[in-house]
Parts: C-alpha cells; sequence; structure tokens
C-alpha cells in the first residue's frame, strides 16, 4: 500500500495504464466522430465541449499509430465548419494546419486538398489574403495533377474571391466568363449532382459580381437560378438555402425592394441560427442593417449593426467586423453624428487595413472625405477623392464611380473651382443614367443643383430629385433636395417640410451638425 | 430597482391616495420590489420611494411653478398653475396637478384644483389619470435605461463558479478588503496576490459576491483569464480562445457593462468610453488571473486610468508591486488554526469521525506549509492509512521527491482501485472547465455504475472538482492531478514500445 517505489520501478508497476490510454485513445476519437454526427444540429449539445474535444485531438496526435491519426482526419471533417461558427478561428486553424500535416504524409490527397481549401477560406475570412491566395494556388496546382475536377473549380472560384479582394482582377466581368466557361467545361466529368451544386456555388457568387457592378437585373437572374436549383437539391433549412435567401435579400434591397429583402434576409438568419452558425448570422445581420439604413429607419440599423458589431467582435470575426464597422460609420454620418461618424470610419480604417482589405480602405477613405467636406476639409477630402476614384474606376464599380464623381464635384466647389464642379456633378449623372440606378441618380441630381450657381438650374435639378427621391421612397436624399429648394426659392416652408423628414428619420441631428458649406447640405449617400 | 410591469397608473394612483391617508404598507414596497440595497430599515425605504416620485414629479413642473412651489407662497403656487392651464395643453400640466394633489405641504382636493384651473372635476380626475398615465411610463423608462445598464442577473453570470464552503481562512483577508471597498477614499486598485493554489480566486470571488450583496457599486464585471492548459511536458501554457491582450480586454468590460454604443470602436475609443463611464459610475471590476495575459505592462497603466470612485481588483501570481498607483496584498499562507478547520471540514465531507491530536495537525501543517490544495489531498487519505504514517511518509517524501505533491498523489493512486484509477484516466481529456457525465461516460465507454463507483472514489481523495449547477454538474481534475497523471502515469504512452 505505502508508496516507496523508485521512480523505474513506479513507471514498471503502471505500464498496464499507459497500454490502456493507447488502446482508448482512438476509441475516444471514433465515438466523438459519432456524437459530433449526431448532435451536429444542435449547437448547445456540442459547443461546450470544444475543449475537450481539442484535448482528444492533442492526444490523437501523439498516438503512435497512424491509423489513429486518420481517424482525427475524419475527426475534423465530422466537425468542421461548427469551431468558425463558434468563434474559434485560432484552435481550428491549428487543427486544420496539424491535420493537414498527417494527410500529407499519409498520402491522402483528397483530405489534403480538402484541408487546404478549408484554410484557404478562414485565412480569408481573418483578412489574410496573400497567404489565402498562396494556399489556393497550391491547391489548384494539386487538383490539377490528380484531375480532380470539383475541387479544381472550387479552388478556381476561391482564386478569383481572394484575388478580387486583392484588389488583383482588374476586369472582374471577363474573370467570371472565365470561369463560367470552366464550369461548363468541367460538367461532363462531374455527377450531375455535383455539377448542379457547383453551379449553386459560381451563381451565387455571379449574382454579386454583377450586382456589384450594376446589373441589377442580370444579379437577381443568377440568385434566382440558384434558388431554384437549390430547393431541387436541399432541405429548406438546409445552410445552403440560407446562403440563397442572403443573396436574393442583397439583389431586392439593390432594386429598392426593401420589404422583400428583409423577409429573405430573415429566412436566411433563422436557418443559420438554427445551425449555430455565428459568422453567417453575423453578415447577415450586417445586411440588414444596411437595408434598414437604406429605408431611412437609421435608428433600426444602428441597433442591429451595433449587435451584429459585438458578435462579430465576440467571435473574432474581423472581416465581418470591419465591413460592419463602416457601415454603422455610414449610419451615423446618416443621421448627421459627425464625431461618431468619425471615430467609426476612422477605426474601419484601420479594421481594413489590419484585415489587408483594399475594397473597404477604399470605402474607408471615401467615408473620410465625406466627412472632411462638411467640416471644410475640402483640399484633403478632394485628395481622397481623387484616389478613391482612381481605385473604383480602374475596377469599373460602376455604382460607386457616380458616387464619388458627385463627392469629388463638392470638393471642388468647396475649393471654389466651381466650373470643374459641374463638370463632375454632370459626368456623374451621365454615368448614373448610362446605368440606370435611381438613387445614384438622385445622389447626382443633387450634386449639380447644389454646385450649380443658376438658381433656375438649381431649382430645376432639385425638383427632378425630390420627385424622384419621393417617387423611390429615398427620406433623406428628398429632405436633401427640398433643404436646396427651399435655399434656392426662399421658401421656409419647404425648409420646415425637410426638418419634419428630418425628425422622423433621426437625422435632426444635422440641423445642428456644424457644416460649413454657405447651405445646409446632407451627404451624397446612397 | 423595480419590477416594470407592476408600476402601472392603476397603481401609483393607489400608492398616493393610500399614503395621503398615512397608509403605506410592506406590501406596497415588496409589490414594486423597491428595494434600495443601501437602506434597511422599513421608514427608510418608504421615504426613498417617496423621494423618488417626488422628484420625479418636480422634474416635470414648469420652472416658474417650481419658483413659487419652493416659495412656499400657496396662493403664489396656485396663480401659476392657473397660468400654466392658460397656455397650450402639455405634460407640465397633468404632473403639476398630481403634485398639488398628493405632494404639496398643503394638499388640495379635487374640487378645489378644478375650481382654480377652471375646469370640471371629472375633467380634472381625467387629466389627474393622465398624469399618472405620464408618471408611469417615465419610471418604467427609467427603469429599463438602469436594467439594461445595470442588470443584476446579467453581472451574476460573469462571476466564476466555484464550489460553495470552500472559503477557510480567507476571513480576515477578504474583511480587510472589503473594508477598503467601502472606504471611499482607499485603495482604487488592488492586486491580490500568491501562488497557484493559494486560493485568490477564491477570494476574489468571495468579495465580488459580498460587495454585490450589499449592493456597494453601481455595476460588477469579472474578466477571466484562467484558460489555461498543460503542454505535455506539465507546463502551463496560455490557449487563445480566452482574453489575452488590451483589445479583449477592453472589449469584453465594453460588453460585460452594457455599453453598446461602443462596439466598432476602436480600443482606445472604447477606453475613453469606459474612462467616462467608471468616472460617473461606481463600478467594481475583477481581472482573474493577470498572469496568464499577453502584455501586462501595457494593460495594467490603461486599465488603472478606469477607477475613481470606480475599484479594481486583479488576482496575479506576479507581483505588481511596481504600479504606484496598485496596492498589492499577498495571500497569505492558512494559518495553523485555520488549516485545522480545513482538515477538520475535510474530514466531516469524507465522513471520517476520527480524532486528531494537536501534534498531527501541527506536524501536517509544518509539513504541507499551510497550502490548501495540499492539506486536502492529505487528509483525504487519512481514512486509509494511519495518520501518523502519513505524516512520516510524507516527511520522508518531501525529502525524497522533487515535490512533495507527487509523493501525495502517488499515495492517492495507490488507494484507487481499478475502476477509479480508469475514470481518473479518462477525465485526463477533458476541458479545465469541466465535462458532464453524459460526455465522460460516452467518450470512455463507461457505464454509469463504474462512473458512480469511480467518482464515489475520486471524491473520497478529492482528487475531482466540483463544477456546473445541480442540473448539470460537471467534473473536472485539479491542473496538478493533470501534472501527475502526465508525468507520473502515463508518461511515455506515446512510445511505440507500449
Amino acid at each position: 500500500m505505502i508508496n516507496t517505489a523508485t521512480s523505474s520501478s513506479w513507471a514498471k508497476e503502471n505500464a498496464q495504464w499507459r497500454s490502456s490510454y493507447a488502446d482508448i485513445l482512438p476509441k475516444q476519437i471514433d465515438r466523438l466522430i459519432i456524437r459530433i454526427e449526431k448532435n451536429k444540429a444542435k449547437k448547445e449539445t456540442l459547443s461546450y465541449h470544444f475543449e475537450s474535444m481539442l484535448r482528444v485531438f492533442e492526444q490523437g496526435l501523439l498516438h503512435p499509430d497512424l491509423a489513429t491519426h486518420l481517424r482525427l482526419i475524419n475527426l475534423v471533417r465530422a466537425l468542421h465548419p461548427l469551431p468558425i461558427w463558434w468563434g474559434k478561428w485560432t484552435e481550428w486553424m491549428h487543427v486544420l494546419n496539424k491535420t493537414t500535416t498527417i494527410a500529407q504524409k499519409a498520402n491522402q490527397i483528397d483530405d489534403q486538398i480538402w484541408l487546404e481549401l478549408k484554410q484557404a477560406e478562414m485565412l480569408l475570412s481573418t483578412g489574410k489574403g496573400e497567404e489565402a491566395l498562396a494556399v489556393a494556388q497550391k491547391i489548384l496546382k494539386i487538383a490539377r495533377i490528380h484531375h480532380k475536377f470539383k475541387i479544381e473549380f472550387q479552388s478556381e472560384m476561391l482564386l478569383f474571391t481572394i484575388q478580387r479582394y486583392l484588389g488583383h482582377i482588374q476586369n472582374p466581368l471577363n474573370a467570371l466568363e472565365k470561369l463560367e466557361k470552366s464550369l461548363s467545361e468541367k460538367k461532363e466529368h462531374l455527377s450531375p449532382n455535383v455539377a448542379q451544386k457547383l453551379d449553386i456555388e459560381f451563381s451565387l457568387k455571379k449574382s454579386d459580381i454583377l450586382q456589384r457592378h450594376g446589373h441589377i437585373e442580370k444579379a437577381l437572374e443568377s440568385s434566382q437560378h440558384a434558388y431554384q436549383l437549390s430547393e431541387k437539391l436541399f432541405d429548406k433549412k438546409d445552410l445552403k438555402m440560407a446562403q440563397v435567401h442572403s443573396r436574393l435579400g442583397a439583389n431586392y434591397w439593390a432594386k429598392s425592394e426593401y420589404e422583400k429583402s428583409i423577409a429573405h434576409y430573415i429566412q436566411a438568419r433563422r436557418i443559420f441560427q438554427l445551425w449555430g452558425d455565428q459568422t453567417s448570422q453575423i453578415d447577415s445581420m450586417g445586411d440588414m442593417g444596411l437595408v434598414y439604413w437604406s429605408a431611412a429607419k437609421y435608428k433600426k440599423a444602428e441597433e442591429i449593426l451595433e449587435k451584429s458589431i459585438r458578435m462579430a467582435e465576440e467571435v473574432n470575426a474581423r472581416q465581418w467586423q470591419t465591413i460592419q464597422t463602416g457601415d454603422l460609420g455610414v449610419v451615423s454620418l446618416s443621421r448627421g453624428k459627425l464625431s461618431r461618424a468619425t471615430a467609426l470610419i476612422e477605426q474601419h480604417l484601420s479594421l481594413s487595413i489590419l484585415t489587408n482589405n483594399h475594397t473597404e480602405t477604399e470605402r474607408a477613405n471615401s467615408n473620410i472625405a465625406n466627412v472632411q467636406l462638411f467640416l471644410g476639409d475640402f483640399e484633403e477630402a478632394y485628395q481622397r477623392l481623387k484616389r478613391s476614384l482612381r481605385s473604383v474606376e480602374g475596377k469599373r464599380l460602376e455604382i460607386a464611380i457616380g458616387v464619388v464623381r458627385a463627392k469629388v464635384a463638392w470638393a471642388l466647389e468647396g475649393l471654389g473651382f466651381q466650373e470643374d464642379a459641374i463638370k463632375y456633378a454632370k459626368s456623374a449623372l451621365t454615368h448614373a443614367n448610362k446605368i440606370n440606378i435611381p438613387s445614384l441618380k438622385i445622389l447626382t441630381l443633387r450634386a449639380i443643383s447644389e454646385t450649380t450657381d443658376n438658381t433656375e438650374d438649381r431649382i430645376r435639378y432639385a425638383e427632378e430629385a425630390l420627385e424622384m427621391a419621393r417617387k423611390h421612397s429615398r427620406p433623406l436624399n428628398e429632405a436633401g433636395a427640398l433643404l436646396t429648394l427651399a435655399e434656392a426659392k426662399q421658401d421656409d416652408a419647404l425648409r420646415e417640410k425637410a426638418i419634419d423628414i428630418l425628425e422622423n428619420i433621426g437625422s435632426e441631428d444635422w440641423l445642428k451638425a456644424p457644416v460649413v458649406f454657405r447651405t445646409l447640405r446632407l451627404p451624397l449617400l446612397l | 430597482m423595480i419590477i416594470l410591469e407592476k408600476v402601472t397608473p392603476k397603481f401609483l394612483e393607489t400608492l398616493l391616495k393610500k399614503w395621503q391617508k398615512g397608509d403605506f404598507s410592506a406590501e406596497d414596497l415588496a409589490t414594486l420590489d423597491f428595494s434600495p440595497i443601501e437602506l434597511k430599515t422599513f421608514e427608510q425605504q418608504q421615504l426613498s420611494l417617496r423621494e423618488m416620485l417626488y422628484q420625479r414629479i418636480q422634474k416635470n413642473l414648469p420652472d416658474l411653478l417650481s419658483q413659487a412651489v419652493s416659495s412656499q407662497n400657496q396662493e403664489r403656487a396656485l396663480h401659476e398653475l392657473r397660468k400654466l392651464f392658460q397656455s397650450a395643453p402639455s405634460n407640465a400640466q397633468y404632473f403639476s396637478l398630481i403634485y398639488f394633489r398628493y405632494f404639496a405641504l398643503q394638499r388640495h382636493t379635487v374640487k378645489e384644483l378644478a375650481k382654480n384651473i377652471g375646469v370640471s372635476e371629472r375633467t380634472l380626475r381625467r387629466y389627474l389619470l393622465k398624469g399618472f398615465e405620464l408618471l408611469s411610463v417615465q419610471l418604467k423608462r427609467a427603469s429599463e435605461k438602469e436594467i439594461s445598464f445595470f442588470s443584476k442577473k446579467k453581472f451574476k453570470s460573469h462571476f466564476p463558479n466555484l464550489a460553495e464552503n470552500q472559503a477557510v481562512g480567507i476571513e480576515k483577508v477578504l474583511a480587510k478588503i472589503i473594508g477598503w471597498v467601502k472606504e471611499e477614499n482607499s485603495h482604487y486598485a488592488i492586486s491580490i496576490e500568491g501562488i497557484g493554489g493559494i486560493g485568490k480566486t477564491l477570494i476574489a470571488k468571495y468579495l465580488s459576491e459580498e460587495v454585490y450583496k450589499n449592493g456597494c457599486f453601481d455595476g460588477y464585471a469579472w474578466i477571466s483569464a484562467r484558460q489555461v492548459e498543460l503542454s505535455p511536458s506539465g507546463e502551463i501554457t496560455s490557449i487563445n480562445n480566452f482574453v489575452n491582450t488590451l483589445d479583449d480586454v477592453v472589449a469584453r468590460l465594453a460588453q460585460q457593462l452594457g455599453q453598446n454604443h461602443l462596439a466598432g470602436l476602436s480600443t482606445q475609443d472604447k477606453l475613453e468610453g469606459l474612462k467616462t463611464l467608471t468616472r460617473d459610475k461606481s463600478l467594481f471590476i475583477v481581472i482573474d488571473n493577470l498572469e496568464t495575459l499577453e502584455d501586462v505592462d501595457i494593460l495594467v497603466p490603461e486599465l488603472l486610468k478606469l477607477t475613481k470612485p470606480s475599484k479594481l481588483f486583479f488576482t496575479s501570481r506576479k507581483s505588481l508591486h511596481h504600479y504606484s498607483d496598485l496596492y498589492t496584498l499577498r495571500t497569505p499562507e492558512l494559518s495553523l488554526e485555520n488549516s485545522r478547520a480545513l482538515v477538520m471540514g475535510e474530514l466531516d465531507r469524507c465522513g471520517l469521525s476520527l480524532t486528531l491530536s494537536d501534534e498531527i495537525i501541527s506536524d501536517l501543517y509544518q509539513i504541507t506549509g499551510g497550502i490548501p490544495l495540499a492539506l486536502k489531498l492529505a487528509t483525504a487519505q487519512f481514512g486509509d492509512i494511519p495518520a501518523k504514517e502519513i505524516i512520516q511518509l510524507l516527511r520522508e517524501g518531501k525529502e525524497s521527491a522533487q515535490n512533495m505533491y507527487i509523493y501525495i498523489y502517488r499515495q492517492a493512486w495507490l488507494l484507487l482501485d481499478d475502476i477509479g484509477k480508469n475514470l481518473l484516466i479518462s477525465m485526463h481529456n477533458i476541458s479545465p472547465d469541466g465535462e458532464d457525465r453524459d460526455w465522460i461516460c460516452d467518450l470512455n465507454g463507461l457505464n454509469e455504475e463504474e462512473f458512480a463507483k469511480g467518482l464515489q472514489q475520486l471524491k473520497r481523495l478529492s482528487l475531482v472538482e466540483f463544477a456546473g449547477s445541480i442540473e448539470r454538474p460537471l467534473y473536472r481534475i485539479h491542473r496538478l492531478t493533470t501534472t501527475f497523471l502526465e508525468s507520473d502515469i502515463l508518461r511515455g504512452w506515446e512510445d511505440k514500445e507500449v
């Protein structure tokens, strides 16, 4: 009973326990996999146990048998992407990394590619674009060598996303066409089911890009195609359906059909919630915030964005945190809360640099310029806007081109270059007419009206902007046009109407904002 | 804090009417759950509630009427009231009527008031009802604000879950710190320091519970950096999912303190926001296990700015004595008396009705140095091995073994049967926060009987810790137990020869 054993005899006495531990570990992994599969849809049942799962994984890595290591690959496949949903980015990245090494050593090509693909996706989500690019290129190479058509197309899509993120793609529409061609070439090598699933992925991506380039109807068509296919292949509560709903929400938002948009986002959020996918929930909440913002429900937008940013901070979802901080800055700007807007937009800029997200850096720059315009820092605003214009023109982001040109017009007018200002404002309007986006047209009409000295022109453009703003339910622009008209016509009643609107939408702070323009202006926001 | 749904216009009207008749019951306070915690007596609470309502009404009176009321000139006051009703309808009119009817030194009847402002009695009653409606809405809003800002339940949920009745020998330290907490100009930042297992977190937890119970602060926050894991070599390494940087700490503080508007701002901006908050409100903030955080020297100076009147508490293995604004308090080992209390408590817990001589207690105390964990583990073995023998062996073990703990653990291991050993090894691969029975049994292929039998043994020998709730108890092992398993039992399991 009494322990007087030396270290070596003690070790000898306990050899059976070491052996039993080595035996039980593979069984623990198997039981864990069964448990995960059984409870995957019940987030609470699993998320608490993540630390214990990690311990099993770490111990499994130490196990001398290759078979146990291969079990770990199955464990990781079973668990992915739950840890990401729970915000365990760092730990999960570490696990994927270790498991990739196992797959590589055991020459498990399919597993290796799958693991690296997941790593690349995670690297992109955490703002590590360059690292993601290197991994994605590696996967593509391996997939091509081994004729893995499905994974080859998936990595092509991922490469496209990463390169776009890094600003390496000059003409995304051309790149999209190439992707479409690549998919149709690969279809003959794939089963109909796999081909259709890839088609859904591609259609969603296509819809996103088309929308960003102003092709709103075509973007919606692409999403609807994805929806029809998904309905056939997936259950209503499948995560893929949530992704499709999110995209449709974005499409209807671009069409200013806010109720439809919100309805789709709510559907998406419900499914994400059901699965416990926090990061996607954050994404769709952020989008909903933007829809409320567009519908001039600023307080609601602010509330939902604050909530989603808090969630993003909690689970370290930096990419979403970045984008939504920018969105919240814009909402604050719409409400006339200049100092809060400045703080948020500066944070947006820092986060975008931290996450290496060039598109968001440009957006932050443009929004900082927006605030600077109102504070009278025209020179600095002009420099930023010119930079922003170069960037959006280079990427052919059609909607952004119109918006930035209108803002450049204001900066030039502030600097005293009236003729140039009108030239920019008119080019913004021509652009808006060309791509036929009503909200952009309203905004550019306001820009011309505000920059011209000719009272008749001023009234004409402001009235046109007012009519369109009313028709398309854009209260901030309506108030903006009314203020311009009130000034041009010296009509206090119009001003009162504008004030009523501002009070209704929670933007009355604009009336107190320390702006420097000779007339009271409201920001040029879509 | 009051129960919002109870604050109906009808309830307020009845309450004020009863007060007018001098009829004030504790029931009313209970209905509202109005319990300003710093006030103890019924009378004080009654006055406090009345004062709150009075202030709310007064805030809504127009300046001229307010001045007239303060002058205590009844005629002037009634004149101002009349004038007020000659202007456009406003909420101030309704509040003024409540004031004259229920709060003025000289109370007025409905009839008098109706006559004064030139309306019928029925209209005046309608106005009063309107006033109660407004008052009820205002009270609810104010209370909602409080609740969303400093929700009781929310704060409690941040405190760590520690088993009850663990506090032996911390009374003096606790009383000392509570004294400082209550004293306004005393230490605003305190670091509770000491070696692992000495009970720093326990002190901080009891302190939090105590100040929370007494309502000493407007709000409470607890940031834990407790989560650590052991490397295979037995070293403690931090893992990344818990707070480890200034950014994380500040973000979590903002979140726990309900500062939603700071979401999305930079850490510096969040700190600015928190500085304002901690200046305006008196908050109680604990940062537990500071030594596991990445850059203490960046973190501490920033956090020290969040004091006065708020108070900040750290627990740390490493001393923070080089910060002049911070008071450091070393957690003492248990005294002989407290060691005795702990040992007796442990014997009681194990169901061992043994009598221990002063000599044995004194020897045990001397050998373990008053470290609670060592005392607990050794005492748990008293039922199986004669105490004197344990003391003797511990003394030898202390001299020969590198670590006294290893020696104690080896003894405990030998006292377990195979079921107990199997369960202990099964618990090696669980979270430091503990796991439930279902998980442990499922992953290790144990049935309920084996689990119960094994648990009984581990419990007897103090080798298992309990956390969680009654509904869902969690079981875990101490970090030192994990180290023992890894270095003494399982060492080399991964070698192919096994």
